[in-house]
């Protein structure tokens, strides 16, 4: 057994934060990728496998790659149409970097007729293709295996390892996501914007987070919304005053519907207290306060046409959920079983602690 | 073809047995805080995991 280096010097655990701020600024780089860098590590990856240089396909988003797959597929599916040709047009063509991607599909299937247009549309209603590099988002374990190779270890890392993780880091300082196909790679641009807060409930790291805006934005205007970390539809966050308590209260996702009541602000509060009857209030095994409401709804799935829902507040961050439960449900205690998964009437709960 | 995530997830293999074998629990939990996490978190878990969640939503084009 090699022995194992034991505990780090001060010197190193300063490098530590040194290298997780260099690959933080790396893996959160808003720069247009660097092609020729990007396609060269590419290139060595492939003959490390013993493939020749791919062509190489640049696309402004993961959006924008997800259409240009498709329409490949569908062009399989249409054997008259030369994948080839439609290859190299797109490889050379202009639209398909300066685009959107509904741009870039009109100018693909425009070439190629309404029948491709049709199956491109269903090919992007199943899951995307999976990339095959996540490129600066990878930087978590190439930052920490970058790292550990300047440690003083009893044997450095294998030559071809080491060769291998520079390639890795190369890539992944030079663009963002890539597909990789036999003689064909498909590789997205960075996000043009990308904002983030630190994440209160983790202290030292951060978290997606713009309230007002794309969390993150793509150069072809494709764009991923996210508050506190939550990823939410853009409606939430472009038209809050769409809002509603239904809505709110309808959405599945207990997170989703916090970020959806944040956004509405006071305006959740004043139509929930207008609307709500109280139903049973206590505090729960951890001392926290807790209250069943119930709202007229005609739309409830209820022969009572009421809904209820338990207003709860986590003990650490002190964010305030509602929690639904159905109409028959009076108790917290009850409610609390029910979204446990117990379900079973009142006289049959018998707790003995609540944590 | 043995296409480029074998490379990748190879790389990762054989890098993590190296360094597992000659490095600590200490040092790889003091090294893990300070620099993998926070990176995993919000790389990874955060706009990696962000981006691909959007793009699996069924959008009609």
């Amino acid at each position: 057994m090699a022995k194992k280096l034991d505990k780090l010097t001060p010197e190193q655990e300063a490098r530590l934060v040194e290298y997780r701020e260099e690959w933080l600024r790396i893996g959160t780089s808003t720069e247009p990728a660097d092609r020729a860098s990007a396609e060269e590590a590419m290139t060595a990856m492939y003959a490390t496998i013993g493939q020749p240089a791919p062509a190489f396909a640049w696309v402004p988003s993961p959006k924008a790659a997800q259409c240009y797959i498709a329409l490949c597929q569908a062009q399989e599916k249409l054997p008259a149409v030369s994948l080839k040709g439609a290859l190299e047009k797109v490889s050379a063509g202009t639209g398909i970097v300066s685009g959107a991607p509904q741009d870039v599909l009109r100018v693909l299937a425009g070439d190629l007729g309404e029948t491709v247009n049709s199956i491109v549309h269903e090919e992007l209603k199943g899951l995307p293709a999976w990339p095959w590099h996540w490129g600066a988002q990878e930087g978590y374990w190439i930052g920490f295996y970058s790292f550990c190779e300047t440690l003083p270890m009893e044997k450095p890392y294998d030559p071809e390892m080491s060769r291998r993780l520079k390639l890795h880091a190369q890539y992944a300082r030079a663009a963002g996501w890539c597909w990789a196909y036999e003689g064909l790679a498909i590789i997205s641009d960075r996000p043009a914007e990308i904002h983030m807060v630190e994440n209160p409930r983790r202290p030292g790291t951060l978290h997606l987070h713009n309230p007002e805006g794309p969390a993150v934005r793509y150069r072809d205007g494709w764009t991923v919304y996210a508050v506190d970390g939550v990823r939410v539809p853009a409606h939430v966050v472009e038209h809050p005053e769409l809002l509603t308590v239904e809505a709110v209260l309808g959405e599945q996702n207990a997170e989703v519907a916090r970020v959806m009541r944040q956004q509405m602000g006071d305006r959740f509060f004043e139509q929930m207290q207008a609307r709500a009857r109280p139903i049973h209030k206590d505090t729960d095994g951890a001392g926290q306060y807790r209250e069943l409401v119930e709202v007229d709804w005609p739309l409830a799935d209820s022969t009572d046409n009421v809904a209820r829902w338990m207003r709860v507040s986590c003990p650490s961050t002190g964010r305030v959920y509602y929690l639904g439960v159905p109409p028959r449900v009076k108790t917290c205690p009850e409610a609390a079983a029910w979204i446990a998964g117990f379900d079973k009437a009142p006289r049959e709960l018998a707790f003995a602690k609540e944590t | 073809m043995r296409h480029p995530l074998y490379t990748r997830m190879y790389t990762q293999a054989a890098l993590s047995r190296h360094v597992n074998d000659r490095v600590s629990v200490e040092a790889l939990l003091t090294s893990h805080t300070a620099l993998r996490t926070p990176l995993k978190v919000l790389l990874d878990d955060g706009i990696r995991a962000g981006i691909l969640r959007t793009l699996e939503e069924k959008e009609v084009v």
